[in-house]
């Protein structure tokens, strides 16, 4: 609600965000709301929060730029959360040591930098402590409203990190972010602090203070976020896109999450953990790896209309960590159309199109002669992958039919996989999930699943998204209706209601 | 006199080659600036984790520091110069070194190469609070609404309202809160959403209850075995007409202290600091009109295609800057029709291409024009008449003095325009007017340019180029018919005359400068020089032949390219950048200032001396401006032996 300094100033035009615990692809994850300012007298507002338990963070990003940064390129590297109609503070950076300069945005401007005791406003959670996971979470309920949520922010000692790349050809102007262990996958404003790569490879984080942090280097990031969105993430330095853009920005099928990534086009990607202590950090080597290619053709099943189609073939991480990015690519589909994928790092990534696309829909992906449509395509030894066939057909599946019973006509329809293992690590665009609202006469239609096994299960709308968490599929697999699509297949299912109840 | 200095930063601006350069080394010296920030109060508080922010030419990119908790700063390693010196802290006015208020221009500072300047003290002054809620015409809060500060920018007259930068949405409680705003006066507004379509209706609940009576009996009765309809809930089939005795209504733009009718506001003057947060906001339906009439040609004739603008008219005493509201294009037989205008005062203006003439588009090439105002109050207006004249044409040849400098050879490279002086100073976004003058047209290769169709309004002359600027030619003067035209605005009404022209280029650039000093000898910086005509009919909105400037810390000012003529010299010790322009200050002015004449080319040095130490005054009103007495180095003193006696 309010902040101040360690003097009792108000704490003016500071960033401050909700986060909120939410399960992504089946693992616990926070997500960020909006970002609220505050104003003259310290005081912020968060607004229009969906229910839930929030951790409050007053965000500070040490932000180092180089002296031989152009002033745009700063701007951009300062990374400013733009703010609607909201004044803009000018974006000052300060000389610390003919090279380095200490940007000021909108987080707490830090005391004067000095050579021997630099001072740093931490970024902090309420109530005053610097990891998410000390927070005290505030529960909010439809119309509930908090006060009193304050901070106090002190400056506390901070000290140099400094390192450099190994294994990057020319990694010059990319950002580097140093994010508090354990929130690797917060989004941009939610860095300890931040600096750009020097040319011969160096780097220095100016101002960080003590404690355990992941360095990433990362030519693809993302984050989950809930809210209107109202604050736009810029751009770093060397990265393009950023939510709504030509990055990714997908509305998740569940709970209003919007899931945004920015890319770069270098490709490279590398992270460190880093312990910082009282004294300064001189030496940290971060190992550069090339990002994964996967490339190969997609191919129309035959029978069809021939149809030329543009769409957006991705690659998501399968375990729905935003830090991981989300790798995709517009591409038009005519007849047999390679493909290629570029930027992907190591791990397991869901291969396919949005599934929002439902002209067509995948029938099949492989690899090395496996299928690997449902479980993901495994880039963990680093190496390219040439030989991916995906295959679409036009002959979509649909399942269409009538709910009966108690509240059929505000009723959710839920269809999962029923393969157990399916029910986590379904990246952030699920493909075998979808949740349908009943019309008022109690139908409903679900066009375009892939084939295969699933349950189908209608329960009460406010039910709607109950499907996200494992323990819900448990309880409503026991009451439901199994079902096989085949490919193409026009199903009439008819479902009564039923209730779920999660232990 | 912020716009003529604005109009020839415009002039000498010379087109780069468009290729992108590397960004050139940080520039860095031996030399280091420092002082102490203070606050505003009457027994100023040094600030603390205040930005100071050094910048000016040779220094790439600025440079800043941060203060401590004394208020201190050092910024080291500046090479040699003249730097600007200003502060910024959220919810302050970004303050400049030796500026006398807030947000105003201040004074350089040199620093030698190796120089240490210490014992700076500037001021940084916390911006004013504008802060309400919004509410719904029922009382409820308004959440999400932008509200909007139009700043008041005096020129001479009338005062401009300019969309400031700051601005607000309301929150989830409906309010809003506006800080670090300069002092001045502002029109306060919030602005619900267009409505786009068919303006809303009101209906009375009665008809309401028969339409809903009317859906019910539609509506298919809860679920059945029906096959489901591929689109859920009945559809209310399309009714277009509205319904009997409705009126049409549209939630307006409501300014402060509660009007839709711009010109009814009431604009809230802000001293620095001051907290104004009651301003609270309701919003209201307000009844639509329909604005109707027919544009016609010169020959009586409708005009087909004919493009129509309704603006705004601004409260009494105050013009807008780009106050568009709504347009339209008329049919073939000239009839036109705006809906869902809300009351207010308005310009309702045309603009029309002349059959068989090509418009060659955003403004350019041959034009009709015509305008009238109309005043709107719910009551629909259907018998506009618009009656298109044809836009005054600036025909002309560029004409190089002969000089040391060889005329360039492709005079196609240099571009002339007019532009509005609010283009030039416009500090908010523009809300865009369509009828903008044309875009900068390039000279025929023998130098001559036709710019045609000019719109209503008043206008500078433009010329710029590889060529044009401080060391190259600068534009002396624009003659037609024996009068120098770019002395005063270039004013145009539909159905003006077309002016013939011939301006002339020059290299011989003119210089008025000096050190100033005052009685004791020392150098003077925190006054404004300022130099204007003895011509009173050069003064206003426009005129290049008034200029200010403020010394350096050294005391030394120049004034480039002032066009030849004699000048009367004056220093004033605390005035407004916009009130250089306003007349009744130069009157007061006339009997205390020293007579100097430029000749063609000249270099005038005059040094200045103040006759007695000036007071520093946190004046604001024009008419208090204090007066100094200016003597000559051998202090024989100048003008008439008026002014306060001592």
């Amino acid at each position: 609600m309010r902040s101040s300094t360690e003097r009792g100033e108000p704490v003016v035009g500071v960033a401050v965000r909700g986060f909120s615990s939410v399960l992504v692809a089946g693992h616990s994850q926070f997500v960020g709301s909006d970002v609220a300012t505050t104003d003259d007298r310290g005081e912020y507002r968060l607004a229009n929060l969906t229910p839930g338990k929030y951790a409050v963070s007053v965000l500070s990003v040490q932000q180092t730029v180089l002296d031989t940064t152009p002033e745009a390129a700063q701007r951009r590297a300062i990374g400013e959360l733009s703010r609607g109609g909201g004044v803009n503070p000018g974006l000052p950076a300060v000389d610390v040591d003919g090279t380095h300069r200490l940007a000021i945005s909108n987080f707490a401007t830090p005391p004067p930098p000095s050579a021997t005791a630099p001072r740093a406003y931490a970024a902090e959670f309420y109530p005053g402590t610097p990891t998410i996971s000390n927070a005290r979470l505030i529960d909010i309920a439809y119309g509930t409203s908090r006060r009193g949520v304050d901070f106090q922010l002190h400056p506390v000692p901070a000290v140099t990190v400094s390192g450099r790349l190994d294994g990057a050809s020319d990694a010059s102007s990319m950002l580097l972010r140093l994010m508090a262990a354990g929130s690797e996958q917060f989004g941009a404003g939610s860095e300890a602090a931040t600096t750009v790569v020097e040319r011969n490879g160096a780097f220095t984080f100016l101002n960080v203070p003590a404690g355990e942090y992941t360095l990433l280097a990362q030519a693809v990031f993302g984050e989950l976020t809930r809210g209107i969105g109202e604050v736009s993430m810029p751009d770093a330095p060397g990265f393009a896109g950023g939510p709504g853009q030509a990055g990714m920005a997908m509305n998740l099928s569940s709970g209003g999450l919007n899931f945004s990534s920015h890319t770069s086009k270098t490709g490279m990607w590398g992270r460190a953990r880093v312990a910082v202590g009282t004294a300064n950090v001189t030496d940290v080597v971060v190992q550069i790896h090339s990002p994964v290619t996967v490339r190969g053709r997609v191919v129309m099943a035959s029978g069809g209309s021939g149809l030329r189609l543009s769409t957006i073939l991705g690659a998501q991480p399968a375990n729905g960590d935003p830090s991981a990015g989300f790798v995709n690519k517009f591409i038009t589909i005519n007849g047999d159309t390679p493909f290629a994928l570029e930027g992907l790092g190591r791990g397991t990534y869901l291969i396919g199109l949005p599934s929002y696309f439902q002209f067509v829909s995948v029938a099949s992906i492989t690899t090395a002669g496996r299928e690997i449509r449902d479980t993901g395509l495994d880039t963990s030894d680093g190496r390219d992958i040439d030989d991916v066939v995906i295959s679409l057909t036009e002959n979509i599946t649909s399942i269409q039919g009538t709910v009966r019973g108690d509240g059929a006509a505000a009723a959710a329809v839920i269809i999962f996989p029923a393969n157990r293992a399916r029910w986590t690590d379904y990246g952030v665009d699920p493909i075998l999930f979808r949740s349908k609202a009943t019309d008022s006469t109690g139908t409903f239609l679900v066009k375009g699943l892939p084939d295969g096994d699933y349950f189908a299960v209608a329960v009460d709308g406010m039910q709607h998204d109950a499907w996200v968490d494992p323990k819900f599929l448990e309880a409503a697999s026991t009451v439901a209706t199994r079902i096989t699509l085949t490919l193409g297949e026009k199903k009439s299912l008819d479902l009564t209601m039923s209730k779920v109840v999660v232990k | 006199m912020r716009l003529l200095w604005i109009a020839f930063a415009a002039l000498s601006l010379v087109p780069q080659t468009p290729t992108p350069t590397p960004p050139p080394a940080p520039t860095t010296g031996t030399a280091s600036i420092a002082g102490t920030v203070v606050n505003d109060e009457e027994r100023a508080v040094p600030v603390r984790r205040a930005i100071v922010t050094i910048a000016g030419p040779g220094l790439v990119p600025s440079r800043s520091a941060i203060t401590d908790d004394d208020g201190r700063f050092l910024a080291e390693r500046l090479p040699a110069g003249r730097f600007t010196v200003s502060v910024s802290r959220a919810a302050f006015i970004t303050s400049i070194y030796g500026a006398k208020r807030p947000g105003k221009p201040g004074t350089p500072v040199a620093v030698t190469t190796g120089q240490r300047v210490t014992g700076l003290t500037v001021k940084i002054w916390r911006g004013a609070v504008i802060a309400g809620v919004v509410r719904t015409e029922d009382g409820q809060p308004a959440a999400g609404l932008p509200v909007r500060v139009l700043a008041a920018r005096q020129t001479n007259e009338p005062t401009i309202f300019t969309l400031n930068n700051n601005g607000a949405k309301t929150n989830d409680a409906g309010e809003f809160r506006i800080f670090g705003l300069q002092p001045g006066a502002y029109l306060v507004s919030v602005t619900p959403p267009v409505l786009q379509g068919m303006p809303p209706t009101s209906v009375s609940e009665a008809e309401m209850d028969a339409a809903l009576a009317r859906l019910r009996t539609r509506a298919p009765s809860a679920p059945s075995a029906q096959p489901a309809p591929t689109k859920p809930n009945a559809v209310l089939p399309p009714d277009p007409a509205p319904l009997a005795g409705s009126q049409p209504f549209a939630y307006s733009a409501i300014y402060f202290p509660g009007t839709p009718n711009m010109s009814q506001a009431t604009p809230i003057t802000l001293v620095p600091g001051q907290v104004v947060d009651n301003l609270d906001l309701q919003l209201q339906r307000v009844a639509t009109a329909s604005i109707g009439g027919i544009v016609t040609l010169p020959d009586g004739a409708g005009a087909p295609s004919a493009r129509v603008q309704m603006t705004q008219t601004a409260p009494p005493g105050y013009t807008l800057d780009a106050p568009l509201v709504a347009s339209a294009t008329t049919l073939p037989d000239g009839r036109f029709r705006i809906p869902a205008v809300g009351p207010g005062d308005y310009t309702v203006a045309s603009r029309a291409t002349p059959a068989g003439a090509v418009s060659s588009g955003r403004g350019g090439g041959p034009a009709l024009w015509a305008e009238t105002k109309i005043s709107v109050a719910g009551g629909d207006t259907t018998g506009l008449s618009l009656n298109l004249a044809p836009g005054p044409a600036l025909t002309g040849r560029v004409a190089f003095a002969e000089g040391t400098l060889k005329p360039p050879v492709d005079l196609t490279q240099l571009r002339v325009a007019l532009v509005t002086p609010a283009s030039l100073t416009r500090r908010g976004p523009a809300l865009g007017s369509e009828f903008n003058p044309a875009p900068p047209l390039a000279l025929n290769a023998d130098g001559t340019f036709e710019i045609g169709g000019i719109p209503p309004g008043g206008f500078l002359f433009q010329i710029t180029g590889p060529g044009v600027g401080p060391t190259g030619w600068w534009l002396r003067s624009m003659i037609s018919e024996d009068r120098d035209v770019l002395d005063r605005l270039i004013d145009i009404r539909p159905g003006s005359p077309s002016m013939n022209v011939v301006v002339s280029m020059s290299d011989r650039h003119t210089e008025l400068s000096g050190t100033l000093r005052t009685s004791t000898g020392q150098p003077q910086a925190d006054v404004f020089v300022i130099a204007f005509s003895p011509d009173r009919a050069l003064w206003g909105l426009g005129a290049r032949r008034v200029r200010a400037v403020r010394p350096g810390a050294d005391g030394h000012y120049s004034m480039p390219d002032l066009p030849p003529g004699d000048y009367l010299v004056g220093v004033v010790t605390d005035v407004d950048p916009e009130d250089w322009q306003n007349p009744a200050l130069l009157d007061q002015l006339v009997p205390t200032s020293a007579k100097v004449t430029i000749g063609e080319g000249e270099k005038k040095v005059q040094d200045l001396q103040t006759r007695r130490d000036v007071r520093p005054s946190a004046s604001t009103s024009s008419s208090r401006v204090p007066l100094v007495f200016l003597r000559t180095p051998r202090g024989r003193r100048h003008g008439p032996r008026l002014g306060p006696s001592r």
